[in-house]
């Protein structure tokens, strides 16, 4: 039995993080208002905590006005000093060189190393430097402290071990951002944290908002699209419904890639619209204003696509001085601009085989965050679901689970036979409609269904709090995941060296695809060399569409067939008997803990020392 | 109930932005003018008066304030509680809507069309601010206009009777404006009580070149 007495079910958001409380064994999940800092020496509780940290100056503000009511002095612990929520987004935006925000997108950053002190990006002069990891851990600290301190004064002391933490995380996060993710909770304070891939909470929130009724809404052999398009990211799973004796399953098959591609690209792209009219009418707009346009496009369009009877809705930029009568300058956003901006260029009616474009090819380019270089959303839905279908192909399993409907393999890509929206994106109704036409224009005719009833911005955090009653309980649905990709360690080959020429790295699959928590593998059949007591460099390589490959099968070439997630150098301690250098035969065992951690174990074959290696990014 | 007379004359305020537009211009100027008015005679009353104004409270207190339990201090100090709230609300009005700018500043020299645009700006941030701290709807859902049979015990609260009044119970006429209430009020909180009458609703803004 388990000793929890409550879950807390938390979504960590790219641009707005959210908290869900569920009291065991029974209770409601309820989100919970969160106290932040509104202004400075003003705090209030609002169910959102914007996901931005900002790195005030010395002496920026007095320290009594960044005060909490859990950190009564601030900046005592913290170093650097820094404040998160909503206080931190408005005045950031303001002082951009001081604010960090998208920190969870630097956390799956192939190209920087998310425990270095890299944030704010390209701030200089004076500013101090948090790392993405730094940043996750923030915002968690400070939704748990607001959390115990509003529970507190509402009468009700919790315990803090007392809570069961669910965190959501993309499911397009591979092993090392769901670790640092993991790792980044554990140093906030909480204990034991299971994670959730986000369009599965989504799912698990609708099948609580539906009730019982959820079960009629699908059957078996369903395929399910969770499409969620947030402020900063889309993140794509599918489900398939099964009849497993008498009562419907739900399996994840397949997960989209990273993408940095989401509403708040969406709500720039109308500014920029906006601003060509009114520099066109002779008017100039600061980077102030532009702002303020960006906030004023975006409730333009919440307008126009909440109210079908209005053709145009006018924006109104107020000047940064006090005269607010001479100085404002005013336009409009009609419905023109938004069919060409948001239908015809994020959701245009794209065909199925047309595939997102690649990076432009320039030569150099800024080494950020890497956003998609291609913003039309229906095209890199298109390539998730022909990858998707790639996937299921693949494997025996996944297959079988088509065994009734094999027309469903037979076309170039995986068709949907309902849509669950999620993300702030799709509160629009016309954009919901729009894939789904896109969609059924896809299958020639045939529209999937909407799973209806979704509440945008906080059903992660209220289906992670489920997710952990259902399991902690035992009671109700679990959807059977396992890992979404395997995982490989790359081998050197034995070949004799040849001057400019690397020769290619084959990798070993360790992991397979769908392994499921609390099991592992052991590959006895081969023994590798470990070398410790020396520096030694392994590679790690990752897969979303091998779902064939099982542990031990060796995929030759491997920069070309799989993506490499991380390189680390270390040190293992040697071993008695063996001198520094000399290799150690060993065993691979793979394994996945019950809370969905991935460990790698190299076990020396004649007793029973091992060592451990970490998924976890060093950079060279 | 200083608060409450500061938050209805500032809700006149904000309310009063929409005729401006130009859609109701042609005979909306003395009605705003009026209403104007009487929004700053409001919160200027509340904030120099120390008597509690009239009725302009809202009946039943939603969200009730647990009482300390705590023995009578010796000696009260002064508590700024009220004025912390009037002014930090103004302060969330003006940061998001420019309220204070658009108040201060003087009508008469703009057009209709540039004071149209100003109460684009006000009314988008206002209705922001209104949404965040207050969950506004209407007294009575009946539609105006129409005849109305006043609550029991609700008149000279919720409901304000005008015309021929009498005694006798049940009370019906016709609904002139359907009143507003909120049923949640969820004001900034100071992080440390304030131990003087606070005075800044916006601070001056510098920016550093």
């Amino acid at each position: 039995m388990s000793d929890k007495s409550y879950v807390l079910g938390i979504d960590l958001g790219t641009s707005n993080s959210a908290l869900c409380a569920l009291d065991l064994p029974s209770g409601e999940p309820t989100i919970r208002s969160l106290t932040q800092i509104l202004a400075p020496g003003q705090i209030g509780g609002r169910p959102l905590l914007p996901s931005a940290l900002y790195l005030p100056a010395v002496n920026e503000f007095p320290p009594e006005a960044l005060a909490l009511p859990w950190q009564p002095a601030a900046g005592q612990e913290a170093d650097p000093l820094c404040f998160v929520g909503e206080f931190a987004r408005q005045h950031g935006a303001l002082v951009p060189d001081r604010l960090v925000t998208s920190a969870k997108s630097w956390l799956s950053n192939p190209h920087t190393d998310p425990r270095s002190a890299v944030l704010p990006w390209g701030a200089e002069g004076d500013v101090p430097k948090v790392s993405a990891f730094d940043c996750a851990r923030r915002y968690l600290a400070h939704m748990r402290a607001a959390f115990l301190s509003g529970e507190a004064e509402e009468g009700r002391e919790r315990d803090p071990r007392g809570g069961q933490l669910v965190l959501t995380v993309p499911a397009s996060f591979d092993e090392v951002a769901r670790r640092l993710t993991a790792d980044a909770a554990e140093s906030a304070g909480f204990h034991e944290v299971i994670l959730l891939e986000e369009p599965q909470a989504a799912f698990y929130a609708w099948t609580e908002q539906a009730g019982s009724d959820w079960r009629q809404q699908v059957s078996a052999g369903d395929v399910v699209l969770v499409c969620d398009v947030g402020g900063g990211t889309c993140d794509f799973s599918l489900l398939v419904i099964q009849d497993v004796d008498g009562n419907l399953a739900v399996e994840r098959v397949s997960v989209g890639e990273h993408l940095l591609l989401g509403g708040d690209n969406m709500d720039l792209a109308l500014a920029y619209t906006l601003q060509a009219r009114i520099e066109e009418s002779g008017q100039a707009i600061d980077d102030w204003q532009f702002l303020s346009l960006i906030q004023g496009a975006s409730r333009a369009k919440v307008q126009l696509l909440s109210d079908d009877s209005l053709t145009e809705v006018p924006v109104a930029v107020p000047s940064r001085g006090s005269s607010l009568f001479a100085k404002t300058i005013s336009t409009k956003l009609t419905r023109d601009d938004l069919r060409a901006v948001l239908l015809d260029g994020f959701f245009a009616l794209t065909a199925a085989d047309e595939m997102p474009i690649e990076d432009g090819g320039d030569a150099l380019r800024e080494f950020g965050l890497p956003y998609e270089a291609d913003a039309v959303i229906s095209k890199h839905l298109a390539r998730f679901l022909t990858r998707s279908l790639q996937n299921v192909r693949a494997s025996e399993n996944l297959r079988s689970l088509f065994a009734n409907r094999p027309e469903v393999l037979e076309k170039s890509f995986l068709h949907p036979d309902a849509v669950l929206f999620n993300g702030g994106v799709f509160k629009a109704a016309p954009l919901r409609e729009r894939v789904i036409t896109l969609l059924e224009n896809w299958s020639g005719g045939n529209a999937p269904r909407t799973l209806s009833g979704f509440e945008a911005d906080l059903a992660v955090a209220r289906g992670a709090a489920v997710y952990g009653r259902n399991r902690l309980t035992g009671q109700g649905l679990r959807i059977k995941a396992g890992t979404a990709r395997s995982y490989y360690i790359g081998l050197d080959s034995a070949r004799p060296a040849v001057p400019g020429f690397k020769p290619p790295v084959s990798a070993l699959c360790v992991v397979p695809q769908g392994m499921e928590e609390g099991t592992e593998h052991l590959l006895t059949g081969k023994t590798f060399g470990l070398v410790t007591g020396r520096p030694t460099v392994f590679r790690f390589f990752a897969s979303e569409v091998r779902s064939d490959d099982t542990p031990g099968i060796l995929v030759p070439n491997a920069e070309m067939n799989l993506e490499e997630t991380h390189k680390i150098e270390i040190t293992l301690p040697p071993m008695e008997a063996f001198p520094p250098g000399q290799p150690i035969p060993v065993h691979l065992n793979s394994v996945v803990t019950e809370l969905g951690n991935l460990e790698l174990w190299m076990k020396h074959t004649a007793s029973d020392q091992r060592w451990k290696v970490e998924f976890q990014v060093r950079m060279e | 109930m200083k608060l409450y007379a500061i938050l209805a004359g500032v809700g006149i305020g904000v309310l009063n932005c929409l005729s401006l537009l130009p859609a109701t211009a042609g005979y909306g100027r003395f009605f705003v003018a009026g209403g104007l008015a009487l929004a700053l005679w409001l919160v200027f009353r509340a904030l120099v008066q120390p008597s509690p104004p009239p009725d302009y409270s809202i009946p039943e207190p939603v969200k009730p304030v647990q009482p300390l339990p705590q023995p009578e201090p010796p000696k009260a100090e002064p508590s700024f509680a009220a004025e912390y709230a009037a002014v930090s609300l103004l302060g969330a009005l003006q940061e998001k809507g420019r309220l204070v700018d658009f108040l201060m500043d003087d009508v008469a020299a703009y057009s209709n069309e540039q004071v149209g645009a100003a109460a684009r700006v006000v009314h988008q941030g206002g209705r922001q601010v209104l949404k965040e701290f207050f969950d506004i709807g209407p007294v009575s859902t009946e539609a105006e206009g129409s005849s109305v049979t006043v609550p029991e015990g609700a008149a000279g609260s919720s409901f304000r009777l005008i015309g021929k009044v009498g005694a006798a119970a049940p009370q019906s006429g016709q609904l002139v404006h359907k009143g507003w209430q909120t049923s949640r009020i969820d004001l900034p909180r100071p992080s440390s009580p304030p131990t003087k009458q606070p005075s800044l609703i916006a601070p001056a803004q510098v920016e550093l070149r």
